[in-house]
């Protein structure tokens, strides 16, 4: 009861905030008590469990959280492309203040890809291997613009040189297994924005590039990003990467925000403690040799969350409250929202310092 | 859409394939079809539909099985289906009543036999032509003769022309020429023998003696009996065509010598499987459903009323019987060999393979065939008196035996079996040993089968035909009987001399008294009637005398009502 | 190109020559002979080793098979014992039909086999997908033979549809095409399903599915290519498959092809057109695997590109 109420309030005042928000900058996306559980023969799993998420424009929003927290399933539920046995149950997903959870199937495609585009974590897998690369990004475009094949493919030789893809002509004729995985995932990157989307779903981008790749690809994405009126939400489990390259951040943790500043905020401020945690397994160039740090413990399984708050089995400061109760997201100024007992005094603004 | 059509095709397919598996083929309830209204004068009509395919109005369909190897009456000793049709012999066995026969001339208008019985003088047809328009004379009976010992031909009939004077040098390829033959002119030729040869008219009437074309058949070469158009003869058909595995096919010739055949033609398609056949039977697809080339589908016809005015049967003159191998022991043993005999229930094999349709047999000599001894002592069906014969003979607890059986004669196996359980009844062990046909042809020319059950039906009607095939000395081993009791084996070679047709008789009944019933040298079963199908549309059709699946298919009144 | 096709020529040479050889050792090994087996009932025991002696059958069996082999290398298969045609010329006449009758069974084996597939996995346990499958599992399961008759009598005999037997115009090779055909269609049906869901479980659909694109673009135009892939393979497998069914399916159906004459040669021991029609069936199976092999690369670029 109470905590219905709690939430309730809390919803309450995320409204109130986005309407305030929403007067300064424009919001390309607005994800409010976002829902999506997966109905299996074993019970209900609430992957994403009343998740809210703002990203204004031209901006490069991460979220981050170990696997298995929600972050992927958030950003399918955007597509609608959440596998069975999934679905959205609530919530609502604004694009361009466009309304599209409850929108048809054919409505959802002329969204995917056009205004809506994704870069998944395999760059290898995640293009067909018995078509050519340019073919398959030319279809990224065939398939939303009233285009000829040779329109198409001089705009996917643009695109290619835009995401620095060498030899772009010969490249299109170039099979996936051609090419190596920074360069696959130029591809990945061209088809996600040749149609100039208003939001690109970033899934991991990097995580299966090495080091000096990596960076390469940041930088593109920061680079499009700004050329571009594109948003970027990058999932990632990687701080480093988030601080690299993102304006906000959300922390994700067993299908719930646990915590969302700017992402300079969060790195001075780090308030919850799974965050620390997080921040904490980024290795450190400066202490060599150091042991990286691992939150203890394993993510939760959803079908059978703990009482209280979802952290409270592997946090160092739990407290009996935490093992009761599940906390609010508090607000703590600065734009910085923490879901921990530990932050309950400092809400309703004031700063930290 | 297009998913949405295909998805209900396939779904009606799968609903008619449960609904096919509900009534299987081999299923005893008559398939139901519409009665059609019964002639006038006819019987009832079957209600078999007519379905005949465009230029079959007028040729009567049949079956043959397996494929001729040839349609050269030399080269092949069982596959006479064209060869009947397409040549004609010095003489026909025509068919006269059921299971009766007579000589009648053919290419020979008549003959003379000298005193001593060894010359024998033909007067030629002299308006007979070749389907190629050549004439008949003697030069080609003279070339039949001759081409049939020639090494090079491969011949497999020789012994119908070994009687002849000279066949051993042209045989051994020393001449070409036959001296025992002599032209007297172009329609008169004279034939000398080496020893008097009793059946020797009759043997001229067998398929295997067509009249052959010397100038046709000297230009065919291999293609002989292989080529339709190059296979020549004088019959009231000529060969039309063959399609390998598939149909032979003979049509009338408009030059035939004598009256013109009704039918247009005949048909024999090549069908191997029993069920296809009878499908096609009942489908309208044949005239005549052979039942030889499909025992297992006898019992469905003659149950079904339906069918019972399609029915046309005639006596086989042949027998089946059982053998066992001599050189195997106990089988020397002529009590042993006694026992066997009277373990047989003849009537109820009959009974149990042929609903009845049979007659019990005592001999060798079928009904039909000259010699046939209606007062054969019967030897009765007497399990206790056989018992007593085995204990006598040492085996009061019987002994092991084996029959051997030929897996592609899928009707051999039910009389197999039922004769191993008559067996097992007076106290032998019996194993059956399926082997497939090679094998079984095989291991009986070495003289190695142990013991099996077969048939004989007579090529020409004689006696001959009969004894001195499984007794003379030769024969006796490569059909695994090894019968030994060299004197009666020579007495059945020095029979074929005999020329009396009382003397003849008399010895051959001696012969099968001493052979069959006192030396127990095989073991005589029963004769079957060979049952025909008959479309409603084919009229006046009569088995071939000797009951043979191919026959002499040229007499009045067979023809097609459409 | 060029020179992989004639490596696998020159490979198929000692394969034939093997398989001959082999036949030729179990022919030799096996009981009976030829000229009893040819004369059968009407046995004339003198005229026995006259035929043995002409065929050469009593010569060892090396020589026999190096005769053979020499003959077969200059183009003569020799003459069939039975039929005493020339081989060559019987196998010629008798393709034909059976070629015919297995290019329309692929054809309905293909027509039906992959939309089944198809459709079986986009609906995946549902009643269609059950239809579709437990159908297909008959078509794998039910011999040759039984589904034979079983439809002969069903559509020729019993509703009279179709005719019993016979090859004379298309309408005569449907039910045999069907018969022959059900159980590749039912071995494609399933391949075809198992290889699609296995497809649509790669990163690359979801990546399809994001481009916007529709589904059946995405199963037909995305997945399809992908999943075919093993199934050209079998297709390869599936012409022995189909030329073994033929030898049933075409002595039900009183077609005259090669199965038939295969079946009589090894039945009457007749060597040369049993040695004649193996070697062919043998060819024509390699000829298919090396076209399945070609097939496979020109379809997926990660073999074409070497």
């Amino acid at each position: 009861m109470m905590t219905n109420l709690a939430a309730g309030r809390a919803a309450d005042r995320i409204m109130d905030m986005a309407a305030d928000t929403a007067a300064e900058a424009q919001e390309m996306l607005a994800i409010t008590d976002l829902k999506t559980h997966f109905f299996t023969q074993k019970g209900v799993v609430p992957a994403v469990d009343g998740v809210s998420i703002r990203i204004p424009e031209k901006q490069v929003m991460g979220i981050v959280g170990e696997s298995g927290c929600g972050k992927s399933v958030t950003a399918m539920s955007i597509l609608q492309l959440v596998s069975r046995p999934g679905r959205i149950v609530g919530g609502s997903i604004m694009l361009d203040g466009e309304e599209l959870v409850g929108k048809s199937v054919k409505e959802m495609r002329n969204i995917r890809g056009n205004k809506v585009s994704v870069i998944f974590q395999e760059p290898m897998t995640s293009l067909n291997p018995v078509y050519t690369v340019g073919r398959q990004v030319s279809e990224a475009i065939t398939v939303h613009r009233q285009v000829g094949k040779q329109e198409a493919r001089q705009q996917v030789v643009e695109m290619f040189k835009a995401v620095g893809i060498p030899e772009a002509e010969r490249r299109f004729n170039s099979f996936p297994h051609q090419l190596s995985g920074g360069l696959r995932q130029r591809v990945m990157i061209a088809m996600a924005m040749v149609c100039q989307p208003k939001l690109m779903i970033a899934d991991e981008p990097t995580t299966a590039l090495d080091v000096t790749i990596e960076a390469q690809i940041l930088h593109l994405m920061r680079r499009l990003e700004e050329k571009s009126n594109t948003s970027i939400m990058l999932i990632t489990h990687n701080m480093g990467v988030v601080a690299e390259i993102c304006d906000f951040v959300y922390v994700m943790y067993a299908g719930k925000v646990m915590e969302q500043a700017p992402v300079f905020e969060l790195f001075d401020h780090t308030k919850h403690p799974y965050t620390k945690g997080l921040l904490n397994s980024i290795p450190k160039p400066t202490e060599e040799k150091q042991r990286l740090y691992n939150i203890k413990g394993m993510v939760p399984n959803l079908l059978r969350l703990p009482k209280g708050c979802r952290f409270s089995p592997r946090c160092e400061y739990a407290m009996p409250e935490c093992r009761e109760r599940e906390p609010e997201l508090y607000d703590c100024g600065k734009n910085h929202k923490v879901r921990c007992f530990l932050y309950q005094k400092d809400q309703g603004g004031g700063a930290d310092e | 859409m297009k998913k949405k059509t295909l998805a209900l095709l396939l779904t009606v397919l799968f609903v008619l394939g449960a609904f096919a598996g509900c009534g299987s083929p081999a299923a005893s309830t008559p398939p139901a079809t519409t009665p059609t209204a019964p002639a006038a004068t006819e019987p009832a009509a079957s209600g078999i539909p007519a379905k005949v395919a465009p230029g079959y109005e007028n040729i009567m369909r049949m079956v043959t099985n397996p494929q001729p190897d040839t349609c050269d009456p030399q080269q092949t000793t069982e596959f006479f289906c064209v060869n009947f049709m397409i040549f004609n012999r010095l003489a026909e066995a025509v068919t006269t009543g059921p299971g009766k026969t007579e000589l009648i001339p053919s290419l020979a208008e008549k003959w003379e036999i000298s005193e001593d019985a060894l010359e024998y003088t033909f007067y030629l047809r002299k308006d007979v032509k070749f389907h190629n328009g050549n004439d008949f004379t003697a030069e080609d009976v003279k070339y039949t003769f001759e081409r049939m010992l020639w090494p090079e031909t491969g011949a497999k009939n020789q012994d119908f022309v070994d009687p002849i004077v000279g066949s051993d040098e042209v045989m051994a390829g020393t001449t070409k020429e036959l001296s025992g033959v002599t032209i007297v002119d172009d329609y008169t030729i004279k034939v000398k023998l080496k020893v008097p040869f009793g059946p020797f008219i009759a043997s001229m009437a067998a398929p295997a003696m067509g009249i052959l074309d010397k100038e046709a058949t000297e230009a065919a070469g291999k293609d002989f009996g292989l080529a339709a158009d190059k296979t020549i003869g004088t019959g009231p058909y000529y060969f039309d065509k063959w399609v390998l595995n598939d149909e032979l096919l003979v049509k009338r010739f408009d030059g035939y010598w004598d009256k013109q055949p009704e039918l247009e033609g005949i048909s024999w398609k090549i069908i191997s499987d029993a069920e296809t056949m009878r499908m096609m039977f009942e489908a309208g697809e044949l005239d005549v459903f052979d039942t030889e080339f499909a025992l297992s589908q006898l019992e469905y016809f003659t149950n079904s009323p339906k069918y019972a005015n399609n029915i046309i049967s005639g006596d086989r003159v042949g027998i089946l019987y059982l053998t066992f191998n001599q050189q195997i022991k106990p089988f020397d043993d002529v009590r042993v060999r006694k026992a066997l005999q009277m373990a047989m229930d003849r009537q109820g094999l009959v009974d149990a393979l042929n609903g009845g349709r049979g007659t019990p047999r005592y001999g060798i000599f079928p009904a039909g065939v000259m010699g046939y001894n209606p007062n054969l002592p019967e030897i009765p069906y007497d399990p206790e008196q056989a018992k007593a014969l085995l204990a006598e003979a040492g085996y009061p607890d019987g002994f092991e035996m084996t029959i051997a059986h030929d897996s592609s004669s899928t009707s051999a196996l039910p009389r197999v079996e039922l004769l191993a359980s008559l067996l097992e009844d007076i106290g032998l062990k019996v194993t059956i040993d399926s082997m497939d046909s090679a094998t079984w042809f095989a291991t009986r020319a070495e003289g190695k089968l142990p013991a099996y059950t077969s048939t004989w039906s007579a090529d020409y009607n004689d006696p001959d035909n009969f004894i001195y095939t499984f007794f003379a000395p030769g024969n006796t081993v490569k059909r695994s009987f090894n019968f030994n009791n060299p004197a009666l084996s020579q007495r059945i070679v020095d029979a074929r001399a005999i020329v009396d047709p009382v003397a003849r008789e008399k010895e051959y009944q001696a012969l099968e008294i001493a052979v069959i019933q006192e030396e127990a040298a095989w073991i005589p079963l029963y004769s079957v009637q060979h049952v025909f199908l008959v479309n409603d549309r084919l009229k006046g059709f009569k088995p071939s005398w000797n009951g043979w699946s191919d026959g002499w298919y040229y007499y009045d009144g067979l023809r097609i009502e459409n | 190109m060029a020179r992989y096709i004639i490596k696998r020529i020159l490979v198929a040479f000692p394969v034939l020559i093997a398989v001959s050889l082999i036949l030729f050792v179990l022919l030799n090994v096996v009981p009976g002979d030829p000229v009893t087996v040819m004369m059968r009932e009407h046995i004339k025991p003198e005229l026995i080793e006259v035929f043995r002696e002409r065929m050469g059958l009593n010569d060892p069996i090396l020589v026999q098979f190096g005769r053979y082999m020499v003959n077969a290398l200059r183009g003569d298969f020799g003459m069939s014992y039975k039929l005493q045609r020339d081989v060559s010329a019987m196998i010629r006449e008798a393709f034909p039909h059976t070629i015919k009758l297995a290019i329309y069974a692929a054809l309905v084996a293909w027509i039906i086999g992959i939309p089944a597939g198809i459709l079986s996995a986009v609906k995946q346990n549902t009643l269609v997908d059950r239809a579709f499958m437990s159908f297909s599992l008959m078509g794998v399961s039910l011999p040759v033979f039984w589904a034979g008759l079983l439809m002969q009598y069903l559509f020729a005999f019993k509703l009279g549809w179709l005719p019993v037997t016979g090859y004379y115009s298309p309408r005569y090779y449907i039910l045999p095409a069907i018969v022959l055909g059900w159980q590749s269609a039912g071995t494609i049906a399933r391949l075809t399903r198992s290889n699609l869901l296995e497809v649509m479980k790669n990163d690359y659909i979801r990546t399809a599915r994001a481009k916007g694109l529709g589904e059946t673009v995405v199963v037909v135009g995305h997945a399809l290519k992908n999943a075919m892939l093993p199934v050209v393979t079998m297709m390869a497998m599936q012409v022995a498959g189909l030329l073994g069914g033929a030898v049933m399916t075409e002595s039900i159906f009183g077609i005259p092809g090669l199965g038939r004459i295969t079946v009589d040669a090894m039945g009457t021991r007749d060597m040369p057109l049993l040695q004649g029609s193996v070697l062919f069936i043998t060819a024509i199976i390699i000829i298919g695997n090396m076209v399945a092999d070609l097939l496979y690369a020109f379809l997926d670029p990660r073999i074409r590109v070497e």
